[in-house]
């Protein structure tokens, strides 16, 4: 903890507009693997987000499938959630992006967007 | 009762049956193009004769086609590879307990491979995220805005698709 409170007390004095308190409101494990992607990206270890190429969320509609048989399986019975997201490009052009997953890989999905809600709530 | 087609010797009979399921599946469900029927051939029936073993061959994928085709549970495998060994040109009960044994330790993988085989529109491959802070902004409201931005890779089947990038707040 108290390596954590120099760390902030240290940032206080270049702070501007307050960022220290919000950084000493993010979980410290969390915050420890955020600094440690940082340090990746600037060695050259792992590429950084282009933010010239990131799309806004603007939607997304789903619905839950199950496929029942096919040319190579009379009986399959797959259920599977099928989803469309909405993004807008830097330009403002909306575009749709579709695609699947089992129920296994929706549990996952699901799982990461309840972590970054949390995470959301805490910053 | 008629008698079953030429069978290959009784004793080693149920392994090497066995060997050649394995080998049909590997063809057909896990995408093995290395094991040919020559392979199979000369490395389980090389006594046999090319057409011999082509029709036993072409048999036992047919049997496994139709119990994969309807994902067999083993009340249905029972009653198919019973009445199997009943017909003319059938199979006989020893080949029917390899054949059952098989399905029950492939059934899952073979039932996954053939899903995975109907499923050609994108699927999600791979998918990251990172929570930022916006510190400073040219638009005053957006300081300290906490924003995530989530990272999808789409694909096809085997193939690596496109790495759509998307930023949600």
């Amino acid at each position: 903890m108290a390596a954590g409170s120099a760390a902030v007390r240290a940032l206080a004095a270049l702070d501007v507009g307050g960022t220290a308190d919000k950084i000493s409101l993010i979980p410290q494990d969390f915050f420890a693997e955020l600094c440690e992607q940082i340090i990746q990206h600037l060695n050259h270890k792992i590429p950084g987000i282009n933010t010239a190429e990131l799309c806004q969320f603007v939607d997304m509609k789903w619905k839950l499938g199950v496929a029942m048989s096919s040319d190579t399986c009379r009986s399959l019975r797959f259920p599977y959630v099928a989803v469309t997201l909405s993004v807008a490009d830097p330009s403002g052009q909306v575009t749709d992006k579709s695609f699947e997953m089992s129920i296994p890989q929706f549990k996952n999905f699901f799982r990461q967007f309840k972590e970054m809600a949390a995470v959301l709530e805490t910053v | 009762m008629a008698a079953p087609e030429q069978q290959p010797p009784p004793p080693e009979g149920s392994k090497l049956l066995s060997g050649l399921l394995s080998g049909i599946a590997q063809t057909t469900y896990y995408g093995n193009a290395d094991i040919t029927e020559e392979l199979l051939r000369g490395q389980l029936y090389p006594e046999a004769a090319p057409e011999e073993f082509r029709a036993l061959r072409a048999k036992m994928g047919g049997l496994l086609q139709s119990i994969a085709s309807a994902d067999m549970d083993l009340n249905q495998l029972e009653a198919f590879l019973t009445a199997q060994t009943k017909k003319q040109g059938g199979i006989t009960s020893d080949q029917a307990a390899v054949i059952a044994k098989f399905w029950k330790n492939h059934r899952v993988k073979i039932h996954e491979s053939l899903i995975s085989q109907s499923r050609w529109d994108n699927v999600l491959k791979n998918m990251n995220w990172r929570v930022d802070l916006k510190s400073q902004s040219r638009h005053v409201d957006q300081i300290n805005t906490p924003v995530a931005i989530v990272e999808m890779e789409l694909g096809r089947n085997g193939k690596v698709g496109p790495c759509e990038r998307v930023i949600t707040v």
